[in-house]
């Protein structure tokens, strides 16, 4: 029987195999060993396989090392240990696997697109360089939508918002992956979520200076929903393919949940809140991002038509809403819309 | 029996009339009680009083009360009745036959005749004159408060009455007399405890001089209230629009001041202490708005003004100051969606300012809603910064409510020619 010994990376990938045709094989740091593991934490002799008596069983022995073996969560004692083919043996800081020729060897697969952005994330050099965009970034909203009164601490309390939401969500995708037994690399989900964090920032940004000429305040804040939602969901799909291994529907069906709960519904109350003149709020944007050179302006002869314009729609607006009114001939409810009175003067109450 | 009872008080009236003043009231009181109605509107599907106000006979089958009473019986009768009680509790129905929502009066007909009814004064009282309004507040009794006539209240459109002495909530409707008895106002509102403002009689006189027969009808009532609305508006557009809007110096900024005399003007001013800004502001508005119902008040006209410098703010932090500051400005009158249509917007960045100056550029925000029921009257917001300096912005703002198609373009363009900056 052959017995086949692979050096198994990340709990996952084997980084190398070779097979015996022994019944009996040392693994160990001594060159002389059968199969040699060149790390500091193993045992110049450490283990002891053979094969079993059962077809497709091994007994492991640990030769009384310093560090121990664990087989999976257990422990081995100094009595021989029976694993079955398969196994994953962990000795100073190496994982080995033991298999019979019975199993077989998969091919190797090819590197994904996704796999190397996932090796790019994980470099710490890249994560901080994120990071640091992120804060610039950051630094410079608080910067310019503050007044004078703005104080260092105030400034970095207002920073470490951000880097906290951060640092939770890498967190939550690094705990799933472990959860699941895939990749664990705290680094590479901070990567991710600060570029998330970056890419939506910069979007609202551009989109403010952008749609400033466009006049159209309620389309500017749902294009901006909507790009921000498209930049999430992309985020969360790149975290799950990295931290899980949920299949592809399951997991369109939980970024579309995540779409809906996190977009839809404020989508919703924006358009309602337009409707209704509640959520009004039309200088919302930015009032001029850049120079006023680049911005057109009209003259007050087409602005006093575009006005015109209005008072027409708004006129057609209440004719259908006449019409259904009639068409229900229930009187609607009058559901007061405004809040008090803004006007300077001190308000009579009416005595009634 | 009962005119001999009616002789007797006539005689111990005409014998007090020399006589204290607290005698004078008890007996203009006990004189006319029997012309005192309680006005109830009474909510249908419950049964319950949903508001309560005040009423006089004028004539044999007429009361006199506010529009502000009833106006849920006139804009939603299928929902409510309206009743009268009379002194000895007993209820009368009756029926709208007139209103005036500008002067806040209405006329309510009663089938069975009414045993008194209230001479109207000819003669407006001199000023300083003792006078008596009689209602029933909070739902207390009828009863009388004695105050002084103080004349017609300055500059105010609608015009009205200004009596030291209290109204109360529930008196609205009730009429205030001379020592004679004979109606000089009806109370209609209260600006403090004994600031009280009545509609003066003229105004009750035209109501019950008007073909108002013709115009019965649920329907026509809306008809007929536009067009009181209407002409109020135009009353107001050419108070507004009378004179040449006089630029005044505002901050580092020109701005028209107080435009007619039914407006008027408040100031504040804010230093750059902590922000870095200093804000000065002017906000006028004629105090007085007219409520068509609870969700609906109208003929509201407000303009407001801030400058904002700063010598430490970069431009793009004072403009970001200056759009945080006044994010979620609001039209100044109340409107339900039953009332009016969605608002209608037109933004932009514009020239304003005179053509013949060099004109100032500012970030124009414009907004209108047409009454529904009240039709050919509009609600117009406006909103404009000035983007075109560096160191300062013009925050500006208007609000005309219950308002023409053409008067509402004619004061936006008045306005827009108004905003600028000091030629140097």
């Amino acid at each position: 029987m052959a017995i086949i010994v692979e050096l198994v990376a990340n709990d996952e990938h084997t980084v190398a195999l070779r097979s015996f045709d022994a019944d009996s094989i040392s693994i160990g740091r001594s060159l002389d060993n059968d199969f040699v593991v060149t790390d500091p934490y193993v045992d110049p002799y450490h283990l002891r396989v053979s094969a079993g008596e059962t077809p497709a069983t091994f007994l492991i022995e640990d030769r009384d090392t310093l560090n121990g073996s664990r087989l999976g969560r257990r422990r081995l004692g100094s009595e021989p240990q029976a694993a079955r083919s398969g196994c994953t043996l962990h000795i100073g800081k190496t994982s080995v696997r033991i298999s019979d020729s019975s199993s077989s060897v998969e091919p190797a697969q090819e590197l994904t697109a996704v796999d190397s952005f996932y090796d790019w994330a994980a470099s710490s050099l890249v994560c901080m360089g994120v990071l640091a965009a992120v804060l610039l970034h950051a630094s410079f909203n608080v910067y310019i939508s503050s007044d004078a009164s703005l104080q260092p601490a105030q400034y970095f309390e207002k920073l470490t918002n951000p880097m906290g939401t951060l640092m939770v969500t890498a967190a939550f995708w690094a705990i799933v992956g472990r959860f699941v037994k895939r990749r664990v690399n705290f680094v590479a989900h901070l990567t991710i979520a600060a570029l998330t964090q970056f890419i939506v920032l910069a979007l609202a940004m551009l989109l403010s200076i952008v749609m400033v000429n466009l006049n159209q305040v309620t389309l500017l804040s749902l294009l901006s929903f909507l790009a921000r939602g498209v930049v999430f969901v992309a985020s969360i799909e790149l975290h799950l393919r990295l931290a899980t291994n949920v299949i592809p529907r399951r997991r369109l069906v939980f970024e579309m949940l995540v779409l809906v709960v996190m977009f839809i519904y404020p989508i919703y109350k924006q358009v309602d809140g337009a409707s209704q003149f509640r959520a009004f709020a039309p200088y919302n944007s930015t009032l001029l991002p850049l120079p006023l050179q680049f911005y057109n302006t009209s003259t007050m002869d087409d602005f006093m038509a575009r006005a015109a314009e209005t008072l027409t729609e708004a006129q057609q607006l209440a004719s259908e809403k006449r019409e259904a009114a009639l068409q229900e001939d229930v009187p609607q409810e009058a559901v007061p819309q405004e809040d008090a009175p803004r006007g300077a003067a001190p308000n009579e109450q009416s005595g009634d | 029996m009962r005119d001999l009872l009616r002789n007797s008080l006539m005689l111990a009236l005409l014998a007090v009339c020399s006589a204290g003043s607290a005698e004078t009231s008890q007996d203009v009181f006990t004189a006319k009680r029997e012309a005192l109605y309680q006005v109830r509107v009474l909510d249908k599907a419950s049964g319950d009083r949903s508001s309560l106000g005040s009423g006089f006979a004028v004539s044999e089958h007429i009361v006199a009360t506010n529009y502000h009473v009833i106006s849920s019986y006139v804009t939603s009768p299928e929902r409510v009745r309206v009743e009268l009680v009379d002194n000895q509790q007993a209820t009368h129905n009756v029926e709208i036959i007139a209103v005036d929502v500008v002067n806040d009066l209405a006329l309510l007909r009663s089938s069975a005749a009414l045993p008194q009814y209230l001479q109207l004064a000819r003669q407006e009282p001199t000023q300083g004159t003792v006078i008596y309004a009689l209602g029933n507040p909070f739902d207390l009794g009828m009863s009388v408060t004695q105050g002084i006539y103080n004349g017609i209240r300055e500059h105010s459109l609608p015009p009205r009455i200004h009596y030291s002495g209290p109204v109360n909530s529930g008196m609205s409707g009730g009429p205030s007399v001379n020592a004679a008895g004979e109606v000089v106002g009806i109370n209609v509102a209260t600006a403090n405890n004994s600031v009280g403002f009545l509609v003066p009689v003229a105004q009750l006189a035209a109501l019950l001089q008007q073909d108002w027969r013709s115009a019965m009808g649920k329907p026509e009532f809306a008809k007929l209230m536009a067009a009181q609305l209407l002409e109020l508006q135009s009353t107001y557009m050419s108070q507004l629009t009378r004179n040449d809007w006089q630029a005044e110096e505002f901050g580092g900024a020109l701005v028209p001041g107080q435009l007619a005399p039914f407006v008027t003007c408040w100031g504040r001013s804010e230093e750059p202490d902590k922000t870095g800004v200093t804000i000065i502001s002017r906000g006028c508005s004629n105090g007085q708005q007219v409520q068509v119902k609870n969700s609906l008040t109208t003929a509201f006209v407000e303009y407001e003004f801030s400058y904002l410098s700063t010598s430490v703010l970069s431009q793009v932090r004072l403009f970001n100051f200056a759009a945080a500051r006044f994010r979620g400005a609001r039209p100044g009158n109340r409107a339900g969606s039953a009332d009016v249509s969605n608002f209608e917007c037109a933004e932009d960045h514009v020239q304003t300012g005179l053509p013949e100056l060099d004109p100032g550029r500012a970030r124009v925000f414009f907004c209108t809603r047409a009454y529904l029921k009240l039709e050919g009257l509009y609600d117009a917001f406006f909103v404009s910064f000035s983007v075109d300096q560096e160191d300062r912005v013009l925050f500006s703002h208007f609000t005309l409510a219950g308002f023409s198609r053409d008067n509402t373009l004619e004061f936006l363009d008045r306005f827009l020619r108004s905003l600028r900056w000091p030629s140097s």
